[in-house]
């Protein structure tokens, strides 16, 4: 970096203007998380003086009627659902990440088969071709991106009349159970992709140096590599816990909106449901219009404080304490490969990896000197046995029958990740098959009549609000993530700072950029319900998303290629722009596609900005237009087009796979590349 | 290697289990059951009942807009065109009550260009995309957006001028809101509704009113109810006809839309939950 840069400091030159442009770009993050703080904080001022803001956090009712509001209930509700459902998810995420990365058979090895039979052999070879691996990743990002109305659906079609049959209840079966089941389902993307990334980027000495030690692979992978990788599974969780907080239109629909506490199946409302419940009942400048933002308020400060145990969870990281989100695990194995990025930088080397197999092993913190001794003189069988052995006594026992709870956590992670499979697999087909009958030409792309609706309107809003988000999006994220990479110096206050900024803007839950969405653009600037304030929220929403994934994209690219473009006398700006940014090409545009999957399923923030309208063509950027997701939950509301809300969901899963697809397709072509 | 091939197969096992429990028992349990009126107080909710006024759970559509602004040209040929023979018609072809046949509608003097945008209630809104999609195959210069949000939404963008029309299925409150003019498009009943699969057939006020406020149950078989939100028209409406003053029971749902409300008694096999919803949506 440095000599073109050392050369030109101090003067107003291109490349000077050019690291002052990159910096302001970057600050756009924190001024957007401010300005949403802010305002939020601002708008429930009212509230808080009002009702007084013990009375307010602590009361228990909720009453336009009668002028009297409290989130009390509200809070309990959020928290019981978000703590229930990271239990069922955080356990089933953790299990299935494990299974993903050290028991999901890669491939099927036909020759392995004993038996003759033609059938069978036929199938294993068919077989044999499919990397499992691959696919149970890609089944779960496709989970990840289904919208959250379908599973709201889902809950009310399927799995809520279950309930309500096996536990013998009255009533529909709405209350906390559903809810956590749905939330969990939910959320375990999130969790599973993060805890793996944790687990892959563990050096393999770990792993080797345990084996050599002679503890079995379950030892190994339960008491040598879970371990080690505990921050990452702190940070996994506390992400997934955001992501339940946040939720908002599976939530209303599930959870009731009672007045009551929750109850496995008693109604109950969280802070999520009541802002979209009364939302369109508090006029503006009323009490109850600064209570539902105060509500908002609530939520994004218990967002917050998560934020602030993210960051202390991971302080003494060395690569700048920076939580990486649910979808940058794909590149983020391979840099944490290198030496000097290595996230468990605290344990150096293998003789830790040897502690931790030791330490994990069945109490035997005193076998730990004597074991290293006789590894040293007699080799790994000898170690093997102060690895096992509980008291040392037995020398020739056989490892099967030791290392039970090990073998029982295997046992667990393979049927937990059977029932994942499961789930996922019959949620697709579920979608499908209640949707593709349904779909005509005339319903995709007829024009919207109340006898036969269709989604061409709502199409062509997707594929504009798609744009304009991009348009915002992706040169301010890139240029944050230039000058992440590029400019600024390792560690640096300044850096780290904006990094806890973009944290917390990806953190936000959809509904607090909806409710921002609204007051600020819809109402203050006045664009009314608009693609204008649609795309905008969309684009604040998916910044992080961009810059997150473009950081990593350029951290890619060698630093010898930069070296030589400087060494042909190129400057910083030329090189980035000639020589980096294209190297980092396909990194971008998988960022870009990951921004357009997550466009397309949001719905929360765009039911606020964009309107819901979904009859009407939209004739420019000022017209109000339903988004795909949108019109799943508007079909599904105006309880006459059932059908249509199934067909819609259709729909956007099919896109939802392409996208996936044609990312997996970028990245097998990179990696065959790069070979 | 041995305990491999267990594995597997137990999970496998484990898997074949759970699918074929799925498979068969899910549907099972998700019995679904077309929806059922139930009568109140022994008046069946026909649009005859409810126009000659014998079914007491009825409440008013209406549009609210602001006075002082004035319409533009293209909305106010539409409201008139609302009291026109030709609206009347498709009124009550949707099921609504309206008394009257309505006057022919005079196109001279009428704008027909330009756009406008209607939001409210979730209970009008189906009956208003009937109407403004007729209005615009016959005036294709118009151009309609309508959208849901409940009535409380539909009277603070029309007030804040977001939306030109606000639909609201309540009566509007003249002295809250002194800067809105209000224009009654028809009556829809409130259909109190049940699952087919439910034995009862007529309720009384009063037992509707103790379900909601204490969830006693009515003739020992409908034990759970689902209200609507508070920002509803239907449920201001509902709670004013049935004498409901106090908040609903903790326990009762408070669902934020007519569908989920239709979706959820569908699905009720058991047939011990009632709602209520728009009767022109059944």
């Amino acid at each position: 970096m440095t000599v073109a840069a050392r050369k030109t400091e101090s003067k107003l030159n291109k490349e000077n203007v050019a690291r002052v442009i990159f910096f302001v770009l970057a600050l756009f993050s924190v001024i957007v998380v401010i300005a949403i703080i802010g305002y939020v904080l601002y708008g429930s001022i009212p509230a808080f003086s009002e009702i007084g803001f013990f009375k307010f956090l602590f009361g228990t009712e909720w009453l336009a009627s009668a002028d009297s509001y409290g989130v009390g209930v509200l809070i309990v509700g959020t928290l019981a659902l978000t703590f229930t459902s990271l239990l069922i998810g955080g356990i089933l995420g953790v299990f299935v990440a494990v299974w993903i990365v050290y028991y999901c058979p890669e491939r099927i090895n036909p020759d392995r088969l004993k038996t003759k039979n033609r059938f069978a052999v036929k199938c294993a070879k068919i077989l044999s071709r499919v990397n499992f691996k691959s696919v149970f990743s890609f089944l779960i990002n496709i989970l990840a991106g289904i919208p959250s109305i379908v599973f709201g659906l889902f809950a009310y079609e399927v799995v809520m009349p279950a309930l309500v049959t096996v536990f013998n209840q009255s009533g529909t079966g709405t209350g906390l159970l559903p809810a956590a089941i749905i939330l969990s389902i939910m959320i375990l993307p999130t969790i599973t992709s993060l805890f793996r990334n944790s687990l892959q980027s563990l050096p393999d000495e770990y792993y080797e140096g345990a084996i050599a030690l002679g503890a079995t692979k379950h030892q190994a992978v339960w008491r040598t590599m879970f371990p080690a990788a505990r921050k990452g599974l702190v940070s996994a969780l506390i992400l997934g816990c955001g992501r339940a907080i946040g939720e908002t239109m599976a939530v209303q629909m599930i959870v009731g909106n009672g007045s009551g506490y929750p109850g496995w199946f008693s109604s109950f409302g969280t802070l999520t449901s009541n802002i979209v419940k009364n939302w369109g009942y508090g006029s503006a400048d009323t009490l109850h219009r600064s209570a539902l933002i105060a509500d908002a308020f609530v939520l994004l400060v218990l967002v917050l404080i998560l934020n602030v145990a993210l960051l202390l969870s991971q302080r003494d990281k060395s690569d700048g304490g920076r939580p990486l989100g649910g979808v940058f695990y794909r590149k983020r194995k391979k840099r944490l490969k290198t030496e000097e990025e290595d996230p468990a930088a605290g344990v150096p080397d293998a003789g830790m990896a040897y502690e931790f197999a030791v330490l994990g092993g069945a109490g035997a913190v005193r076998a730990a000197a004597p074991a290293t001794a006789m590894c040293r003189e007699e080799g790994v069988e000898a170690a093997y046995d102060g690895v096992n052995s509980e008291d040392g006594e037995e020398y020739s026992r056989s490892y099967a029958k030791k290392g039970g709870s090990s073998m029982a956590m295997h046992v667990i992670s393979w049927i937990f990740a059977a029932i994942v499979a499961f789930i996922l697999v019959y949620l697709v087909v579920w979608v499908l098959v209640k949707g593709l009958p349904n779909i005509s030409l005339q319903f995709l792309f007829g024009s919207y009549s109340y006898k036969s609706p269709s989604i061409s309107a709502a199409l062509v809003s997707t594929l504009m609000l798609i744009a304009f988000a991009l348009v915002i999006a992706v040169p301010l994220g890139i240029a944050a993530a230039i000058y992440f990479t590029e400019y600024s110096k390792k560690g640096s206050r300044v850096v780290k700072t904006i990094r806890v900024f973009i944290d917390t803007l990806a953190g936000i839950p959809s509904i607090i950029f909806g409710i921002f969405g609204y007051v600020f653009l819809v109402d203050i600037c006045g664009l009314g319900y608009s693609l204008w304030a649609g795309g905008i929220t969309l684009a604040l929403m998916v910044l992080p998303t961009i810059i997150r994934s473009t950081e990593q994209a350029l951290l890619d690219v060698p630093d010898s290629v930069r070296e030589a473009s400087y060494a042909l006398g190129a400057g910083k700006v030329r090189t980035i722009f000639r020589v980096v940014l294209p190297q980092a090409m396909t990194g971008i545009i998988t960022a870009i596609i990951l921004s357009i999957g997550r466009i397309l399923s949001e719905s929360a923030a765009l039911i606020f900005t964009a309107g819901s309208s979904g009859n009407v063509m939209p004739t420019g950027y000022g017209s109000q237009c339903a988004s795909l997701s949108v019109m799943i939950y508007l079909f599904m509301s105006e309880g006459r087009y059932f059908n249509e809300a199934y067909a819609t969901a259709a729909v956007v899963l099919i896109l939802v796979v392409i996208l996936n697809i044609i990312i997996a397709v970028i990245e097998h072509c990179t990696k065959k590349r790069r070979k | 290697m041995k305990n491999r091939i267990k594995l597997i197969s137990f999970s496998v096992v484990t898997l074949i289990a759970v699918a074929l429990f799925s498979l068969f028992m899910l549907p099972a349990c998700g019995k679904n059951g077309e929806i059922k009126v139930l009568s109140l107080n022994g008046v069946e909710c026909t649009t005859e009942n409810i126009e000659s006024g014998e079914y007491a759970l009825q409440r008013p559509f209406n549009l609210v807009y602001q006075s002082g602004a004035g319409l533009g040209g293209a909305a106010e040929t539409f409201l008139s065109w609302l009291s026109s023979d030709v609206a009347y018609g498709i009124i009550k072809g949707e099921g609504y009550v309206i008394s009257g046949d309505g006057d022919e509608f005079d196109e001279t003097g009428g704008v027909f260009e330009g756009s406008f945008s209607l939001s409210g209630s979730t209970s009008v809104y189906p009956l208003m995309m009937v109407l403004t999609e007729e209005y615009m195959i016959k005036y294709p210069g118009v151009s309609i957006t309508v959208q849901a949000g409940g009535s409380g939404q539909g009277i603070s963008d029309a007030e804040s001028g977001i939306v030109d029309f606000g639909m609201i299925s309540k009566e509007l409150d003249k002295t809250a809101y002194p800067d809105l003019e209000c224009f009654n498009l028809c009556t829809d009943g409130i259909a109190l509704i049940v699952n087919e699969n439910c034995v009862v057939e007529s309720v009384t006020t009063e037992e509707v009113r103790e379900l909601y406020v204490s969830l006693t149950p009515i003739q020992d078989t409908i034990v759970a109810a689902i209200g609507r939100d508070s920002g509803s028209g239907t449920r201001s409406a509902f709670d004013e006809l049935m004498g409901i003053e106090t908040s609903y029971a903790s326990k009762v749902d408070e669902q934020a839309d007519t569908g989920n409300v239709i979706s959820l008694i569908q699905r009720n096999g058991r047939g011990d939950t009632m709602g209520y919803v728009s009767a022109g949506s059944v």
